[in-house]
């Protein structure tokens, strides 16, 4: 028996990742794209490497390893042979389509593959000043000729080359059905959520990312969801799985308190997007010239954020170097000393720290605006919120039993529950505490 | 911290007669109005029961913590702002809004789940009304009886720019 002739990448999470040259020759071929090469050069967390300085890893590795480990999730369903997608036809009909499991374990491993390509340089900060969508974006970057012919010749099925892409962008719409496909790259318990929580506390150096991955994916199947409908979805034996789906939600509250939600980390979130505030506010007031950027692009996006060819030319590269080249040729004061601190990490100090009651906070900053000249204070000090950390569970910061959206069902002999119902340690995981406001001054001013 | 977001929801509550009733018709609710135009920054998702935003639940959570607006009984969760907050809301921002609110919390949860996916499905670029129909089929098969009815609304919404 001959080997097959795989693609491989070494990988510190789940030592080797491969796709196999023929049955996957549509993810190496994407992997090969312009547009998928631009996430070696997008960091998957921001500025987590100003506190851990390993926490360099980007958004490249975390989509190979989604699609590595949805590939893997999918094989231990014990889904049936067929498996049928009722799909829009011609004409706008409905048609019941049929795929095999070969087939779903490789649309699951291109979506997840492609899940994340539309996220731009330095994520939320960056969506917030200019308007773009991430999510919009993966859509459009997926309707290019580049992605689009790739899905459309796939060699080994004739139903995916007509239908993976449409089945793709309705996964990542959320619109698609069977739902429990979707479940398994967006939802309380997803493949993307188990890659990114492995590999950030991985590669941040910390071991607070512990489950039992391997015992989870046995303990997971497709059962019908009695209290929506009859639909069917993602399950967990109550009995054996409850334990590894604790870790894994005691996984993220740690994440969450000592990764996501660091001070410092925040702190700095928080210039850059000062940064693009200051630069804004500059160029309202025809302060700053075209000079004060390094190529048209990121002007361009700046006009237009649906500016689809404008946005792959950024990366986080190309706004480090303008960050860079405003700090040597600002003539504004404000501007360039936010750069200098950005390159040269000098954080902020975080003055205080308050749960829910924003009412100390209030009070200092009215303390803060009568020492910090007027022209500054938007700069100088700001506060933070933990509604700004794009990483939320609602089954840490929500309410006792989150929303029906959002639950992870455990399945017993007669019944199902949702998880916060059943395990205490998950219903005490949820407290106010985490619910926290920070402000953070200039350290001229403290 | 009250923010502008958290203002509004208030003042939607304030003119939907100071009571929403059920979570499902608050996220429905706040989606449409904010493909009516009105500025709720929150980021919708589609889920089981349409478009869903994880941001206005903790939102909505915030001001019951607040004590700001009261959350009674269960199955459905009743949303009231509490009477000595209540004339200090201002509603100005949504004022020309108000025979909408009033209107669309008139419906019932299951209508505004089929307008408010409507409005999901458009916005994903789907414009053919047959299409959408079926997409409604698929991914709604227990309320295919409601469809035309939340089709006659959702058009009048588009007709009347109000």
């Amino acid at each position: 028996m001959s080997k097959k002739d795989t693609k491989v990448f070494r990988d510190p999470i789940y030592n080797l990742i491969s796709f196999d040259k023929n049955d996957e020759e549509p993810i190496i071929n994407i992997i090969s794209t312009p547009e998928f090469q631009r996430l070696r050069r997008i960091r998957q967390l921001g500025f987590s490497n100003y506190t851990f300085p390993t926490a360099v890893h980007d958004r490249f590795s975390h989509s190979l390893g989604v699609a590595f480990i949805i590939g893997e999730l999918a094989d231990n369903l014990g889904i049936g042979d067929q498996i049928e997608i009722p799909t829009i036809v011609e004409k706008g009909e409905i048609q019941n389509i049929k795929i095999d499991k070969n087939e779903l374990r490789l649309l699951l491993k291109l979506t997840g593959l492609l899940h994340d390509i539309g996220h731009g340089p330095f994520s939320h900060a960056f969506e917030k000043i200019t308007g773009v969508n991430h999510e919009e974006m993966t859509k459009k970057i997926i309707e290019t000729q580049s992605i689009s012919n790739i899905l459309s010749k796939i060699r080994y099925s004739e139903t995916l080359s007509k239908y993976s892409k449409q089945w793709i962008i309705d996964i990542l719409n959320g619109t698609f059905n069977p739902i429990w496909i979707k479940e398994l790259i967006s939802s309380q318990l997803d493949s993307d959520r188990i890659d990114y929580l492995l590999r950030d506390a991985y590669m941040c150096g910390v071991t607070y990312a512990s489950f039992d991955i391997k015992w989870l994916f046995k303990n997971i199947e497709v059962d019908t969801i009695k209290s929506e409908n009859d639909r069917e979805g993602l399950v967990i034996n109550a009995k054996k799985g409850i334990h590894a789906v604790e870790s894994f939600i005691i996984s993220r509250y740690h994440m969450y308190e000592q990764v996501y939600f660091h001070k410092t980390t925040r702190c700095f979130e928080l210039i850059v997007q000062k940064i693009f505030e200051r630069l804004l506010y500059l160029r309202k007031d025809n302060k700053i010239s075209d000079s004060y950027f390094l190529n048209s692009s990121f002007l361009d996006i700046l006009e237009d954020k649906d500016n689809l060819n404008a946005f792959l030319e950024l990366d986080d590269f190309t706004v480090f170097a303008h960050i860079k080249h405003w700090m040597n040729i600002s003539r504004d004061k404000i501007l360039k000393k936010l750069c200098n601190y950005l390159l040269n990490r000098k954080p902020y100090k975080m003055i205080k720290e308050v749960e829910l009651d924003y009412k100390d906070i209030s009070e200092l900053e009215k303390d803060m605006r009568e020492k910090i000249p007027k022209d500054k204070f938007d700069y100088y000090f700001f506060v933070d919120d933990y509604k700004n950390v794009p990483y939320k569970d609602p089954y840490l910061i929500g309410e006792k039993v989150p929303e029906k959206a959002e639950h992870i069902w455990l399945k017993f002999e007669n019944q199902q529950k949702e998880l916060a119902e059943i395990s205490p340690i998950i219903k005490s995981l949820k407290n106010k505490e985490l619910k926290k406001y920070r402000a953070y001054v200039h350290r001229d001013y403290i | 911290m009250i923010s502008e977001n958290m203002t509004k929801i208030l003042a939607l509550v304030k003119l939907a007669n100071n009571k929403v009733e059920g979570r499902t018709k608050f996220q429905k609710l706040v989606y449409i109005l904010k493909n009516k135009g009105v500025n709720f920054k929150h980021k919708f998702n589609y889920h089981y029961f349409g478009p869903y935003s994880a941001d206005l639940q903790l939102e909505i959570e915030e001001l019951v913590d607040q004590g700001i607006l009261i959350e009674k009984s269960f199955n459905p969760y009743i949303y009231q702002i509490k009477e000595e907050w209540l004339k200090n809301i201002n509603t100005d921002m949504l004022k020309n809004k108000k025979t909408l609110i009033e209107y669309l919390n008139s419906r019932d949860y299951q209508e505004l789940e089929l307008i408010a996916t409507i409005y999901y499905l458009v916005n994903t670029s789907i414009k053919d009304e047959k299409i959408i129909r079926n997409k409604l089929n698929i991914l709604k098969p227990n309320l295919t009886h409601k469809i035309d009815s939340a089709f006659k609304i959702y058009n009048n919404l588009q007709k009347n720019k109000a």
